[in-house]
């Protein structure tokens, strides 16, 4: 079934000082089943964090629609796009982007204390998914006092405890060492095989290699996808090469 | 050749480093010219009102030199306060040079030349703008002080040079702080500076606890101390122990509350709470220095605001308590060498004045006499003495509840004065209560000789005669009407004869001329009488210390206002600077709370929220200060005779409202720079 729709997706940004326009996005059209875990792939520019940033509701498209379930949400009015949000997408950053005036247990919270649910109501969530990424010793501790893996666990946290219909990853290694980026890439795999879908957009080939499916992009156009299949890791991530040099060498589909 | 273009570099980068921040130099300098044309002007106005020969204003200088002096002060903590900001501000830009290969020394260099200039400019600017509006300020002062103005424009080289002096050795230290500071710096811990987290902040109660109870001790004093002189004493301890408490407070105390709301799960997580509350610890535990500097800068405008002016519009009330008649003659005689002359001097006065007014045009009317002997007495229980080695003969804190002015009134004279009718005996006293709150003995041992009954010791006269004295608010104050006055008051007892008239429609500038001009005939006359030398005569007229109190009291009344109005302006830059210091900060908070799902109202309704509590709450404090400062600035007042209730109480409301308005005003202005930072 169907969870995300993005269909003909243009985006063209007109720099201030300058009447130049740059053309992120030139019609990107893809689909991502529930279930799924999708990874999109492309240089610095190719238009992929324009990409996520629009399904993300945090930018508008200049043309096109993306559709999650039934919704288009490049039509969602401004005021309701914040609840949107936080009823439907989780996300997961680079940067981990917890709050440094939270514990990790109240950055958890705060989705759901926005969404306005009680604490009552709250308090039993959060038991579960701190077991299941191994936090749960850490919740009363500060994001300065924990190490990079475990602030970006935490964030995940943050990102499933709404039971989001999709979880947006940006580059959700590219702060960690290489044990913390293994630790988090099989916790994705554990959540997208407990159902639950998965958009990550992503430098390295390694977390690509971990994906269902990957999506190129360049020059602001979905150019090749790759379908893991049956494949192994490690011959998904030659396939992955494969691709990149034949991306960058600037060889024809 | 290299050398010179090398210091064009450096003066150029200094140039542009204060371009590039003009935001936060332009309030600065602003203010430090400020500072300086105010120094300037105030000590123009003392070195004007000493040459001029129009009468001795001698209060008005000493009260213009204070004012210089406390300008000094202000300036160099002012200006060492805002300075530390602008380097702090800037610890980033010049980390980022150290790492392109500046070293240090040109770093300092470039900080040097930086102060150098802001320096030199906020001086010449400062003396300029000084010497261009103190004629305007004079002008207003002399409104004030209701003096006649002299219009010539003086230049005063003594506060030209004088400015640079001490402002130059200001900006002189502000400049070598800098360079101090630059050498310290560490551009490794610079450039990873933001990452770095902050430890949370943890509630101590122990230190808000001697916060709090601290201003309990500061406000008990203030509502309980009752008598004046104590209150001058104990008021320094109580402004210590405030300014310490708000420290505490607003440093330990509202960290401390913000973590026992966070302790409340219910009230914690909600959506109106959860991130202000979390953001408010931080937030408090950094400014919170801050925050009480503000409340204590507000406090103390408050208070100077509304006690100087209501020193200024009580002085009337004060001048009609001490000069109930427009002119009035006192004799003092020894009681027991001398003899009674009042009757004598009183005709001869009639006499005097009948002529003098009536060679002037004027009329005459409300006559007044009295006849008194006063003096300071010890009294505990029936224990009544006026020996002053008793009681060490001095007031303080520790004998004056025990002190008591009195004054004897032959019966004769508490008749002719009440209009009532009194049979004593001799060995009797009925007693008038000024003020005082003792309960009266049925008898009292006079000097340890002789008894006295108080014949009405339950019920005291307290409508008796006013007496022309602002005693009565200072000290316990009684009159003791007896047949005769006792003969053991001891030597040197002295009888005040007291002689007032009132010039009938005659304006303060002709009452004025007209006792200047009979001065001195009328002593002349007394002393042509031939009356030994063991009297004396003082001739005051209201009117002639009318210039006095204006000059003393709209001295006092025009240096608050001017100091008000420096405080403000420095309140107003503090303000700012945290304003843009926070915006700087919370701005990528929001960023992260806006992908995370919150709205933009939400974002705008939690900074408002967050911001209106940090930032009301010192004056809500200050507001509370003033309000309990309220009882002993009164005592205080006393001191000066300057009670009146119903306009102290308008003052200090007048005063709060109006700087409530003004603080409301500059949060607004300064918040919308905060918006532009946080979205």
């Amino acid at each position: 079934m169907k969870i995300l729709d993005v269909n003909n997706l243009k985006k063209t940004y007109t720099t201030r000082l300058s009447s130049n326009k740059v053309e992120a996005l030139k019609g990107v059209t893809f689909d991502v089943n529930e279930g799924e875990y999708v990874a999109i792939m492309g240089e610095s520019g190719s238009g992929k964090t324009t990409l996520l940033n629009i399904v993300a509701s945090l930018d508008k498209p200049t043309a096109g629609s993306v559709f999650l379930d039934d919704e288009d949400i490049t039509k969602i009015k401004d005021k309701e796009l914040a609840k949107f949000r936080r009823d439907n997408l989780g996300f997961v950053f680079q940067e981990f982007n917890l709050l440094d005036t939270f514990t990790l247990e109240d950055n958890i919270f705060l989705p759901l204390v926005l969404a306005g649910e009680s604490y009552k109501e709250m308090a039993p969530k959060i038991v579960p998914i701190a077991k299941r990424l191994g936090i749960s010793d850490l919740l009363k501790k500060y994001p300065y006092e924990v190490s990079g893996g475990q602030k970006q666990r935490a964030a995940v946290a943050r990102a499933l405890i709404t039971n989001p219909r999709l979880v947006l990853a940006d580059e959700p290694t590219g702060a960690l060492d290489s044990k913390s980026t293994d630790e988090l890439l099989s916790l994705f795999e554990a959540i997208n095989a407990m159902g639950q879908t998965i958009l990550m957009v992503t430098h390295s080939v390694k977390a690509a290699s971990k994906a269902k499916r990957v999506l190129f992009i360049k020059d602001g156009v979905v150019y090749h996808q790759l379908y893991k299949g049956d494949q192994t890791d490690e011959q998904m991530y030659q396939s992955i090469s494969d691709t990149l040099t034949m991306l960058q060498t600037g060889g024809d589909r | 050749m290299d050398k010179t273009r090398k210091r064009g570099l450096f003066a150029s980068l200094a140039i542009n480093g204060v371009k590039n921040n003009s935001k936060l130099y332009v309030p600065y300098m602003i203010t430090s010219i400020g500072t300086i044309a105010v120094f300037y002007i105030l000590y123009a106005l003392m070195m004007d009102v000493d040459s001029s020969s129009i009468g001795g204003r001698s209060y008005l200088a000493i009260i213009l030199g204070l004012g210089t002096y406390v300008i000094v002060i202000f300036g160099v903590l002012f200006l060492l306060y805002t300075n530390s900001f602008l380097i702090g501000a800037r610890t980033k830009e010049f980390g980022l040079y150290n790492v392109l290969g500046m070293s240090k020394i040109h770093i300092a260099k470039i900080v040097a030349s930086e102060a150098f200039m802001t320096g030199s400019i906020s001086m010449i600017a400062g003396l300029l703008v000084g010497i261009l509006f103190e004629k305007l300020v004079q002008t207003i002062m002399y409104k004030i002080i209701n003096a006649e103005q002299d219009y010539s424009f003086h230049i005063y080289w003594g506060g030209i040079w004088r400015t640079l002096v001490f402002f130059g050795a200001i900006f002189a230290l502000l400049m070598v702080r800098s360079v101090v500071r630059v050498y310290r710096l560490n551009t490794i811990d610079l450039m990873k500076n933001d990452k770095v987290g902050e430890k949370p902040p943890k509630a101590n109660w122990l230190i808000a606890l001697a916060g709090i109870i601290m201003l309990a001790m500061a406000y008990y004093i203030s509502v309980t101390t009752k008598s004046p002189l104590s209150a001058l004493t104990l008021f320094f301890l109580a402004v210590v122990l405030v300014i310490l408490a708000t420290y505490l407070i607003f440093i330990a105390g509202s960290v401390t509350l913000c973590r026992v709301l966070q302790k409340n799960k219910k009230y914690y997580y909600s959506r109106k709470h959860f991130v202000s509350l979390s953001q408010m610890v931080y937030r408090m535990k950094r400014n919170g220095a801050g925050l009480a500097t503000i409340c204590i800068l507000s406090t103390m405008v408050l208070v100077m605001l509304s006690s100087t002016t209501c020193m200024y519009f009580g002085k009337e009330y004060g001048l009609n308590t001490m000069y109930p008649s427009d002119v009035m003659m006192r004799v003092y005689r020894d009681l027991d060498n001398s003899p009674d002359i009042s009757a004598e001097v009183e005709k001869d006065l009639d006499d005097f004045f009948e002529n003098a007014a009536k060679e002037a045009g004027y009329e005459l009317e409300n006559k007044t006499t009295t006849k008194t002997v006063d003096d300071l007495f010890y009294w505990v229980d029936d224990i009544f003495s006026n020996d002053r080695d008793l009681w060490g003969g001095e007031l303080n804190t520790s004998t004056n509840d025990k002190l008591w002015e009195v004054l004897f009134v032959p019966v004769s004279e508490y008749e002719r004065l009440s209009g009532k009718q009194l049979t004593l005996k001799d060995d009797e006293f009925y007693i008038a209560v000024y003020s005082g709150k003792k309960k009266i003995p049925s008898d009292v041992m006079l000097n340890g000789e002789k008894h006295y009954k108080i014949v009405n010791n339950e019920d005291p006269d307290r409508d008796f005669y006013r007496y022309d004295s602002v005693g009565t608010d200072l000290i316990q104050m009684c009159a003791l009407i007896c047949n005769e006055y006792p003969d053991n008051l001891g030597a040197n007892t002295r009888e005040k004869f007291t002689y007032g008239l009132d010039l009938k429609d005659a304006t303060p500038s002709e009452q004025r001329r007209f006792f200047d001009s009979i001065e001195e005939d009328c002593c002349q006359l007394l002393r042509d009488k031939n009356y030994s030398d063991d009297y004396y005569f003082v001739f005051e007229s209201r009117e002639e210390n009318r210039a006095d109190f204006y000059e003393m009291y709209g001295g006092m009344f025009f240096l608050g206002i001017v100091l008000s109005v420096m405080f403000t302006s420095a309140l107003v830059l503090i303000i700012y600077y945290k304003q843009i210091s926070e915006g700087y900060e919370d701005g990528s908070r929001y960023e992260i709370m806006k992908k995370v799902g919150m709205t933009g109202k939400d974002i705008r309704k939690n900074v408002n929220s967050q911001m209106k509590t940090v930032f009301y709450m010192p004056l809500i404090m200050a507001i509370l200060h003033l309000a309990f400062a309220f009882p002993i600035i009164f005592r205080i007042l006393t001191l000066f005779g300057l009670i009146n209730l119903s306009v102290q109480i308008t003052t200090a409301v007048v005063s709060a409202v109006l700087f409530g308005v003004l603080y409301t005003v500059v949060y607004n202005f300064t918040s919308n720079s905060y918006y532009k930072l946080v979205r």
